[in-house]
């Protein structure tokens, strides 16, 4: 699985741009501020269908434009794939898989599987649970279309009961008619991520025993799940009972109370929470663990290496962290590094994109 | 340099047109072109069957389905068996069962789904003749759309008529009939895997 080249129009500095790709290690290199991040960004948006940088699509779209597109050729599985999307600024968005059009911009996932890494990643310690969810969701949404399609319902769902917990008048019955596609999905989205980190949690352990040179024992598990049963129907009934025991509270609240959008990533070492108590150096170390072991995790979900961007990260490591990178990446699928300079790198890039202004530099 | 006048006549027919599901501007041009073209009188038996069906064609009393009668013609048959009922959204989802032919019961036609979003709560969608027909003996066939409203309105009914002796089923999800396995999305192959049912 690898891509091959990318078309940006309208997006960021990119006014008009196709890149090529090498199958193997691509550097991105050129002065800060002339588009490297921009690039990555789009890979990302056009694979994972938003931007590891921003929520607000808008801000995509290049100064003065209305409208960017993103088009993508690569090879999974030694067979062509195209994808492509349209933003516009009035929130108009169109997407195309191997010619087939969608409206659905969750469509873009699931083909090319993409793992960023980037100083921002200490954001995931360090902010609130809404972000480490979001990892979560990501990471699961692209190994399982199951997850994808059982957290569209979640979120579908979600919304309805949220609007009607907001309507005065709304009935008891049509509130309890909306228990039942959020406990359903809901049940269901809380049992595949305590099992996907089940398998994280060791492979996240072992990357931070090593980038550490052993140190603390790393520990992931879920919090602010509805129940600790591990059977679809017990924890459905826990769910539902949680949601009648809640009926009061979440009409004068006006929003659902329980349930996986309130679940939470905890991070810790021995029971303590590495949010509070870890140094700036060990929140860093966590991030850089938890990105290696969700590729990690990838790889041996889709038995194939996910694309790696990497941004700016060596420039922050110390010799071991950098060396431990460069082990993963050896041999591994294609990976793109943004990095001012190429001497920072621990190996040799296949492909030298240097870029100046949004462009190309030949 | 000023401007060449419109056409309006023509631009309001191709707009019209276009406003139609499924009918791009191309094709609303084409249309209204070939329109042009006909005789005077194949024109106005369109008009006039326009005219005819929106003024004459309205819900059938018992089940909500469209009719020129006060009963349609499946409630009203009696090869058709009046205790089993399937449940549908929309009118054109009868059509389906219909064409499979093999449906030996009637239907009740709700008007869409409950969706707080869209301010659609039940006393918009056709419950209270639902209930109504809900009679001891009945059985009711869900076959509504699988996404969140879907399911919420299945389970509004189901709870409205729990602890009466209505039988309440839903259709299954599988494979599509006729289609090779190794070409169904894996979505549907793991759903179908969860429901599957026992042989021996």
């Amino acid at each position: 699985m690898h891509l091959e080249t990318l078309s940006l129009t309208g997006f960021r500095n990119y006014r008009s741009q196709e890149v090529s790709f090498a199958p193997g290690l691509n550097l991105l290199s050129g002065p800060n501020g002339h588009g490297k991040t921009n690039l990555l960004e789009a890979i990302h948006y056009v694979c994972l269908a938003h931007s590891q940088r921003t929520r607000k699509d808008k801000e995509l779209i290049e100064w003065n434009g209305n409208a960017f597109v993103l088009r993508l050729l690569g090879r999974i599985g030694g067979l062509a794939h195209a994808q492509s999307v349209e933003y516009a600024e009035t929130g108009a968005k169109r997407v195309k898989v191997n010619g087939r059009e969608s409206k659905r911009l969750s469509d873009l996932i699931g083909h090319f599987e993409v793992v960023s890494f980037s100083p921002e990643d200490l954001d995931l310690i360090r902010s609130g649970p809404q972000l480490r969810r979001r990892f979560l969701d990501i990471l699961l949404c692209q190994f399982s279309l199951d997850y994808l399609d059982t957290l569209r319902h979640y979120n579908q769902a979600l919304k309805q009961r949220n609007s009607l917990l907001k309507q005065a008048g709304a009935g008891n019955d049509v509130l309890a008619a909306y228990d039942a596609p959020l406990v359903e999905a809901g049940a269901r989205i809380t049992l595949m991520r305590r099992r996907a980190l089940a398998d994280l949690a060791p492979l996240a352990r072992d990357c931070y025993r090593s980038i550490s040179d052993g140190g603390e024992d790393l520990e992931l598990a879920l919090s602010g799940c509805v129940s600790e049963a591990e059977e679809e129907p017990a924890l459905r009934e826990d769910f539902h009972r949680k949601l009648l025991a809640l009926r009061g509270t979440e009409r004068e609240a006006g929003l659902t109370l329980a349930g996986p959008h309130r679940e939470d990533l905890a991070i810790s070492f021995s029971g303590k929470a590495v949010r509070d108590f870890g140094s700036q150096g060990q929140k860093r170390s966590v991030a850089l663990s938890l990105k290696l072991a969700s590729a990690r995790l990838l790889d041996a979900r889709n038995r194939r290496p996910p694309i790696l961007l990497l941004d700016d990260v060596f420039a922050e490591l110390d010799e071991t962290r950098r060396l431990r990178i460069g082990e993963l990446i050896r041999g591994q699928g294609q990976v793109f590094i943004a990095n001012p300079r190429a001497a920072d790198l621990p190996f040799q890039a296949e492909k030298i994109i240097t870029l100046r202004c949004g462009r190309v530099v030949v | 340099m000023d401007q060449e006048p419109k056409e309006i006549i023509i631009e309001n027919l191709i707009s019209q047109l276009a406003g139609l599901p499924s009918i791009g501007r191309k094709t609303a041009q084409r249309l209204a072109y070939h329109l042009l073209a006909q005789e005077e009188g194949a024109v106005q038996e369109l008009a006039r069957a326009l005219n005819e069906a929106k003024a004459r064609i309205h819900a059938c009393s018992s089940c909500g389905n469209y009719t020129e009668r006060a009963v349609c013609r499946i409630c009203s048959s009696d090869r058709r068996q009046g205790n089993l009922i399937c449940v549908v959204e929309k009118p054109a989802d009868i059509l389906a069962f219909e064409r499979s032919g093999s449906y030996p019961g009637v239907y009740h036609v709700l008007g869409g789904s409950i969706s707080p979003l869209d301010g659609i709560g039940p006393a918009d969608l056709n419950f209270a003749r639902l209930w109504e027909r809900s009679a001891a003996g009945v059985e009711l066939i869900l076959a509504l759309n699988t996404n969140a409203e879907g399911e919420a309105t299945a389970s509004y009914i189901a709870q409205k008529l729990h602890g009466s002796s209505v039988k309440i089923s839903r259709l299954a999800r599988g494979i599509p009939v006729g289609s090779e396995l190794e070409y169904v999305d894996e979505l549907t192959v793991q759903r179908a895997l969860e429901s599957r049912v026992e042989v021996i």
